[in-house]
């Protein structure tokens, strides 16, 4: 409140006391929107539903792709709490709120879920006029939810279903806990954090799923045109925030579909995804992780995912004691342009302890501090080669 | 066990001196005023973003529907349903302090330190509230942090900037006090006490301050060793207050001097001013004191000490007052509770007074000698036994 003295207060009191601002009429709402005035039994709200053709296209690929996923082993690699099953049991989520900060006073005022039905994706948005009409749209999730064995979101394991959670509380009602959960934010950052920008829906859904959206809503600006919307009734500028939900909600289901085909067969992926792939499959099974970044090295990745692939990858060999595919990892990444210690450390080790080769060994420390000086690493790191040096310089002596 | 070393300050000295004060008083007595608007806005905010209020919810005793429904004019709330509703996209209580009243809070940013590149680095050692800032950050202070000093280079409080002081490390032997020129205005009376040798009365004030200057005090002896001008906007304040008017008659029968009086009211004001936190548990700078008088003067013109004193002795009436106000704007309920115990406070700063070993005046009763003068001290007496008759 912008009041800073009482005389402020008082004037805004008065101002409000003569007028009591009268709501213009507008043109009813599902006539700009689209969609239909639904009656829950607990009020009425707008639902906007949308029918797309599993053959449709959101992207590279239909949407029926999803049908083909193997949902227990992306269960498993997304660390989901219990395996979701049945593709045709699963709810797609995503909610606009009034706010991102959470907590009680935030309102999820638009659901859009979305399910399959026989040959089509049934996407159904649910809008609230008013936040007396909270009641009704909960009330119209119900069914959905009870109907599901498992919800897919984007980031919804830290903010949609904790959200929805409280709304439901916050009524009085009983949220479906026994839900299982795929959030698939998490997958995402294993497979791409190191090679794109960031992991927004935007962002994957654009180098990704392939779509670009053409006029799109920044998320940042919904919760502000719904206050728009309640104080002037104009419900136009709503209609981007609708298209953008529903377009989300789309490129989940496409993403879901990029998984189960990564998943299941590695052809048409980057160099930078393979390596992505395999840190998905390394908590699951190491075998195909190693694959997937052999893979990827194979494919070309270059730059730093490349050398973080190559110490990974050289670090499972080594576990494996698989020396000769260790050693040609860490000499690979020992040429990197960048002076990296952590290869030239190994190597050294390897020389010296395993293979007992001071001379090798006694010639890679020499070569890793004459590389260290020039790059002007930290002097905590020359002077752990130095004092290997040493030792292995007392070694060589001893033996002579 | 606690021990209690008292310091000269007259709150101190009132505890060492009356030991049953502070055994034979009830403790806490801690006080909120919910009904300060400004708190109440905020508390407001805070609640309906928690759960939507009800159209015929109360607070407390408090209908606030012309609050909500300021709010709802203003943005915040939202009514549907026959509730009012949270409708921004900010977390409220982020917003609400529970220590001040305002919360515009100016940062305190060291830029002494700078990096290789010889770009400022900047820390926040400190926050200063608005209602404070001007008094301890202005340009040119010394500000002290975990007792090192740090110079104010520049301070930042126009409304469209954000508000910051950027500040350096000095090493200086002194430290500085503003001064400040105030003013205090009568804007509804609310409450009056019983006729008396004086005339007590409550209500709503404005009060003016602005930072003109500062003296530099050496550390250690006190003494003042220089003094600079400020240009700082005047700031003000609307709150609650008590103030005291002396009966004519009483002041005639004290003294005929004008002058004497005035020191002696000084000396008056400070000695109720500082001993006013003990009986509302709150802090010294939780209450702001003035004397001033009751003609209304031109609103918002505000005056040093010596300028006011010099315009108590020509004017053509004499109605010295003393204010004794709250410090937080709106009022947190310390006035009224002044208005109630002011009798019992002007008893016990007449004991204050008689029990103080000095002779002319201290700071453990009236105030330094040199601040109020030579005679305020047997001039407060009077007044005081005649105040409290």
């Amino acid at each position: 409140m912008a009041a800073h003295s009482l005389d402020d207060l008082r004037r805004v009191i008065r101002r409000i006391e003569t007028r009591r601002p009268t709501r213009p009429a507008a043109q009813p709402i599902e006539e700009v929107l689209g969609g239909e005035l639904v009656d829950t039994g607990e009020g009425k709200l707008l639902v906007v539903r949308h029918e797309f053709p599993l053959s449709h296209r959101h992207g590279r690929q239909p949407l029926g792709a999803v049908l083909e996923t193997p949902l227990d082993l992306l269960s498993a690699v997304a660390r989901a709490e219990r395996p979701v099953e049945d593709a045709r049991r699963l709810l797609f989520l995503d909610a606009e709120t009034t706010g991102l900060a959470g907590g009680t006073g935030t309102y999820a005022f638009l659901v859009g879920a979305a399910w399959l039905e026989d040959d089509r994706l049934i996407l159904t948005q649910h809008f609230m006029r008013d936040f007396d009409e909270e009641p009704a749209l909960l009330a119209a999730l119900r069914p959905l939810l009870e109907r599901a064995s498992g919800l897919v979101t984007f980031n919804g394991a830290t903010f949609d279903l904790p959200l929805l959670e409280t709304r439901f509380l916050m009524t009085r009602r009983r949220w479906p806990a026994t839900l299982t959960h795929l959030d698939l934010l998490r997958p995402a950052r294993r497979v791409w954090t190191s090679c794109l920008a960031d992991c927004r829906l935007a962002t994957l859904e654009r180098e990704v799923v392939g779509v670009v959206r053409e006029d799109d809503i920044a998320g940042g600006l919904i919760p502000a045109l719904y206050f728009d919307f309640l104080r002037s009734r104009r419900a136009a500028p709503l209609g981007r925030v609708l298209a953008h939900n529903r377009d989300d909600i789309l490129t989940l289901v496409g993403l879901l579909g990029w998984f189960g085909k990564a998943l299941t067969s590695r052809e048409a992926l980057t160099a930078g995804e393979l390596g992505g792939l395999g840190r998905l499959w390394e908590p699951v099974d190491v075998e195909r992780a190693l694959d997937c970044y052999r893979a990827a090295l194979a494919a070309g990745l270059s730059g730093a995912p490349a050398q973080a692939v190559r110490l990974n990858l050289a670090r499972w060999e080594k576990r494996f004691a698989r020396w000769d595919a260790a050693c040609s990892l860490w000499e690979a990444a020992a040429r990197d342009a960048w002076f990296d210690p952590r290869p030239w450390e190994e190597l050294a080790k390897f020389h010296e302890h395993r293979r007992r080769d001071f001379v090798t060994a006694h010639a890679v420390v020499n070569d890793a501090l004459g590389l260290a000086e020039d790059a002007g690493v930290a002097s905590s790191v020359r002077e752990a080669f130095a004092y290997r040096r040493a030792r292995l310089q007392r070694r060589l002596l001893a033996r002579d | 066990m606690a021990l209690l070393v008292a310091t000269s300050a007259p709150l101190d000295q009132f505890m060492v001196t009356h030991p049953d004060y502070l055994f034979g008083t009830p403790p806490e007595h801690a006080r909120v005023n919910p009904n300060n608007p400004f708190i109440l806005v905020n508390h407001l905010k805070c609640a309906a973003f928690e759960l939507p209020i009800a159209e015929a919810e109360r607070f407390g005793e408090l209908d606030v529907r012309k609050f909500l429904a300021a709010l709802d004019d203003e943005g915040v709330l939202h009514h549907a349903g026959r509730h009012w509703h949270w409708a921004a996209e900010t977390y409220p209580a982020d917003h609400t302090s529970l220590r001040t009243v305002t919360t515009d809070n100016f940062l305190v940013i060291d830029t002494t330190a700078r990096d290789e590149k010889q770009t400022k680095r900047r820390q926040i050692i400190a926050e200063v509230d608005w209602g404070s800032a001007f008094a301890t950050i202005y340009p040119k202070a010394i500000y002290l942090v975990e007792s090192e000093p740090y110079e104010v280079q520049e301070l930042h409080f126009r409304e469209d900037e954000e508000k910051v002081a950027y500040v350096k490390r000095v090493a200086v032997d002194y430290f500085t006090d503003a001064i400040s020129a105030k003013g205090v205005w009568i804007l509804q009376r609310l409450a009056e006490g019983p006729p008396a040798s004086y005339l007590a009365e409550q209500g709503e004030v404005l009060v003016a301050e602005k930072v003109v200057g500062f003296k530099k005090i050496k550390m250690g002896t006190l003494e003042n060793v220089g003094s600079g001008e400020v240009e700082l906007p005047q700031q003000e304040m609307q709150t609650t207050a008590a103030w005291l008017t002396v009966a004519p008659e009483t002041l005639a029968r004290v003294s005929s001097s004008r002058e004497e009086l005035i020191d002696g009211l000084r000396a008056v004001t400070y000695l109720l001013h500082h001993l006013a936190p003990i009986f509302l548990l709150c802090d010294i700078r939780d209450l702001g004191s003035w004397l001033g008088d009751t003609t209304p003067a031109t609103s918002g013109a505000v005056a040093t000490r010596e300028s006011t004193k010099r315009r108590l002795m020509d004017g053509a009436q004499f109605n010295p007052t003393i204010y004794l106000y709250d410090s937080h704007a709106g009022g947190i309920g310390l006035a009224e509770h002044v208005f109630e115990i002011l009798p019992d406070l002007l008893r016990r700063g007449l004991d204050t007074l008689e029990t103080c070993a000095c002779r002319d005046g201290c700071p453990s009763c009236v105030g330094p000698v040199n601040e109020v003068g030579r005679k305020a001290k047997s001039t407060a007496r009077s007044l005081l036994r005649a105040l409290t008759d």
